[in-house]
């Protein structure tokens, strides 16, 4: 595989899981308010990097396809700034709820929060689905059909499945409801996905079914982290069920190599090579050792809090 | 009204309203990061309420900056695709690497933020800080470099692209250092520094005259207004510096620019500097202009044998609009009438002819934000439409490089309505968090 389409994939695994995992936090906001104070712990010092996770993913597109650029502002310029729009809203409104006094301006201004979080995520979500199957777009006259692109079966269904695998991961990690419960959303969410593959996307179906390590190491991880729920080590658990969804996002990413729009571009034909491609390689590797520094320090500081608090 | 006019109406909207809180976030680290040091070396709990109170106002504006930048990012995207593919070609590795800087920010910021109340030692929450300050300078110092390169494009073979549409001999890492890199680099990094900190110059010089009766409260805006002024003091000399190095360096790199900037229709030696007026079509002339004989000459070049560039050099469908020119001249008269008066209103505090609370001081303060926050929107406006109709100088127009979408009209419109409440509503909602969080309990908590 071309490196440039690795390190765009992991990239884009990367964002996928953060940002799924602050849906998944804003689910459980939306569920349970009474627990905003235990929710928030963890959200507040992390959702500027999650939003970042996202602007990575921008721009290495524009660094690993550029030629396709064009394209993608032609097809989907519209959605894009609708959802930079309501990103400036998420931003804004989570902030603001954190610093205001009055407890029912709170509640109103995370709401505005969760509500525009879950719309980008949706955006995303159907734009994602719409490079996937194709569904909406013509590209012999580079247009699309707004609607179809949106509300169709198989976006529909990819939204579903990501809102369960949120709720899966961040009802792990914050150890909220039951078990059974968590293994039935996520299996759940498996389910639709691949009802989604094998219906509008047969091409990445096949690919999961005859690599069995893409469907099989995916599900192994994501038992394993179920199992641990149950047993004496479950605080360790949420890391596995993290890593779970990254690898699950990889497997399908994987398996869509090297198409998109359900067959009809082939990545290698758009990929950047030559020197710009080297050095993109190299200063990628730059900033994820800076990137790991950074989340390091930052998760010293949250688990000597954590050791604070118990010790308290 | 055309696609294309939204298509820049939205970018410019977008870019005018983001400047102001990347400037305010470039600016305000830096100026927490020195409260937090005197902190540490003077043991005054008002350095450290002030270090805290203002961390919310980052916390918020942050919020919101870092949202306007990332709608600036998806506006060059979406709006101006054609431009950002021949950026991915060949520059995009500034762009690449802002995005660890912009990593930086956020994560050290949310650490500070967060978890600082775990964090003991007044060193690492300073260390913090100071990265956070230095993240942001870097992610200011990373975005100039793209446009500088639309200013002066190098990395790859110019004439193949404009020949023959095709992209040769590409040296990425020619972006990093195009030949107006550092002098573009120097004046919008002073100008930053300059724009956040007088901002909150102004507040505090305001809020101190407001309150000089009550004791704590005017130790802690003394603080303030001390902090902020040494940052716009030395921000504005190094501002005018890198301004008048600005202007030469356009004299040798964008001689077009440099015409328009001057309305210089003709190039000519002992060039007079001609101070507003306007061109006359008509009869190919200048009207209605204060007029210098030989000044032009001698500030371009030392010499009145200098020859200035003239407009007529160029093919008149380049020109850029000439307004540009009463911008130049506005900026230049009131960037030199702040220095003189800074400098003034620093030799009178060293003479102890006007106090630092002094009602002249908020003044000065309040009416020089005002003329900082116009000048850099001046200076934004006069730098951008002074390279028209060029995207990327004698490369790709702007026609060439615009997304024609009618679909983006109804998102232009959208821009400017949420811009326009989210402002004032973030100033209502900043007024509403500092009162609810006064001074005297950061100060009681400290005792």
């Amino acid at each position: 595989m071309n490196t440039l389409i690795l390190i765009n994939y992991l990239v884009f695994a990367l964002f996928l899981t953060a940002f799924m995992i602050e849906i998944g936090v804003a689910l459980l906001l939306l569920i349970d308010y009474k627990r905003k104070d235990k929710l928030l712990r963890y959200l507040m010092p992390i959702w500027a990097a999650d939003g970042t996770f996202g602007i990575f993913y921008v721009v290495d597109l524009e660094a690993t396809y550029p030629s396709a650029v064009p394209l993608i502002g032609k097809l989907y310029a519209t959605f894009l700034l609708i959802a930079g729009l309501i990103f400036i809203f998420r931003n804004a409104f989570i902030e603001y709820a954190e610093y205001i006094s009055r407890r029912s301006s709170k509640r109103a201004y995370h709401i505005v929060y969760i509500s525009a979080t879950a719309i980008v995520t949706f955006i995303a979500l159907s734009l994602l689905a719409s490079t996937i199957s194709g569904i909406g777009v013509d590209l012999n006259s580079q247009s699309i059909d707004s609607y179809a692109l949106i509300f169709n079966p198989f976006s529909i269904l990819l939204f579903i499945s990501g809102a369960l695998a949120s709720f899966f991961i961040a009802s792990t990690i914050f150890n909220f409801g039951k078990v059974k419960l968590k293994a039935a959303s996520i299996a759940l969410s498996i389910l639709l996905i691949l009802i989604g593959f094998y219906l509008y996307a047969y091409n990445i179906y096949k690919s999961l079914i005859s690599n069995p390590l893409l469907l099989i190491l995916p599900i192994s991880i994501i038992i394993l982290s179920i199992a641990m729920q149950a047993s004496k080590i479950r605080a360790y658990s949420k890391y596995i069920a993290i890593l779970s969804l990254f690898i699950s996002i990889l497997s399908i990413e994987i398996a869509e190599y090297p198409y998109i729009f359900n067959g009809s571009i082939d990545l290698n034909s758009i990929v950047i090579a030559g020197s710009e491609a080297y050095y993109l390689t190299i200063f990628f590797a730059g900033g994820i050792i800076l990137l790991a520094a950074l989340l390091t320090i930052m998760l010293y500081f949250g688990l000597i809090s954590r050791q604070v608090k118990l010790k308290a | 009204m055309s696609v294309l006019f939204y298509d820049r109406f939205a970018t410019a909207f977008s870019l005018a309203f983001h400047i102001i809180f990347a400037s305010i976030g470039i600016a305000l680290p830096a100026i927490i990061a020195i409260a937090e040091y005197n902190y540490i070396k003077r043991k005054d709990i008002y350095y450290r309420a002030l270090a805290n109170r203002l961390s919310i106002a980052l916390a918020i504006l942050f919020a919101i900056g870092t949202a306007s930048g990332t709608l600036v990012a998806i506006d060059l995207l979406a709006l101006w695709p054609k431009f950002m593919s021949l950026v991915g070609e060949v520059a995009i590795l500034p762009l690449f690497t802002e995005v660890f800087a912009f990593f930086g920010e956020s994560i050290l910021l949310g650490t500070y933020l967060y978890l600082r109340d775990r964090i003991k030692s007044d060193t690492i929450r300073f260390l913090l800080i100071s990265g956070v300050a230095f993240f942001a300078a870097s992610s200011g110092v990373l975005i100039t470099m793209i446009n500088a390169f639309m200013n002066t494009p190098v990395g790859f073979n110019i004439d193949a692209y404009l020949q023959s549409n095709t992209i040769e001999a590409v040296n990425p890492l020619a972006a990093f250092d195009t030949p107006s890199t550092p002098i573009e680099e120097f004046h919008v990094i002073s100008t930053a520094y300059l724009s956040g900190s007088i901002i909150f110059l102004a507040y505090f010089a305001f809020m101190l005259n407001k309150n000089r009766m009550d004791k704590i409260k005017k130790q802690y805006y003394i603080r303030g207004v001390k902090i902020a002024f040494g940052v716009a003091f030395i921000s504005l000399i190094l501002a005018v510096i890198s301004g008048v190095l600005s202007i030469e360096m356009l004299y040798h790199l964008q001689p077009e620019k440099y015409a328009a900037f001057e309305l210089d229709i003709y190039s000519q030696a002992d060039a007079p500097e001609v101070i507003f007026g306007y061109y006359n079509a008509a009869t190919n002339s200048i009207k209605d202009a204060i007029i210098i004989p030989g000044l032009q000459s001698i500030l371009a070049n030392g010499s009145v044998s200098a020859v200035v560039p003239g407009l007529d050099q160029f093919p008149k469908d380049t020109w850029p609009p000439l307004f540009v020119h009463d911008l130049f001249d506005a900026m230049v008269i009131i960037g030199f009438t702040l220095a003189s008066i800074y400098i003034l209103a620093l030799l009178l505090i060293v003479l102890k002819k006007i106090s630092i609370d002094s009602k002249a001081m908020m003044y000065i303060s309040i009416i020089s934000a005002a003329l900082v926050v116009s000048l850099l929107e001046m200076g934004w406006v006069a730098a951008e439409v002074g390279r028209q109709p060029w995207i990327i100088y004698n490369v790709m127009t702007v026609n060439q490089a615009a997304n024609y979408s009618s679909s983006v009209i109804p998102i232009a419109i959208a821009i400017v309505v949420i811009y326009a409440i989210l402002l004032p509503f973030t100033i209502y909602i900043l007024k509403r968090v500092f009162s609810s969080r006064p001074i005297e309990k950061y100060i009681g908590e400290y005792r």
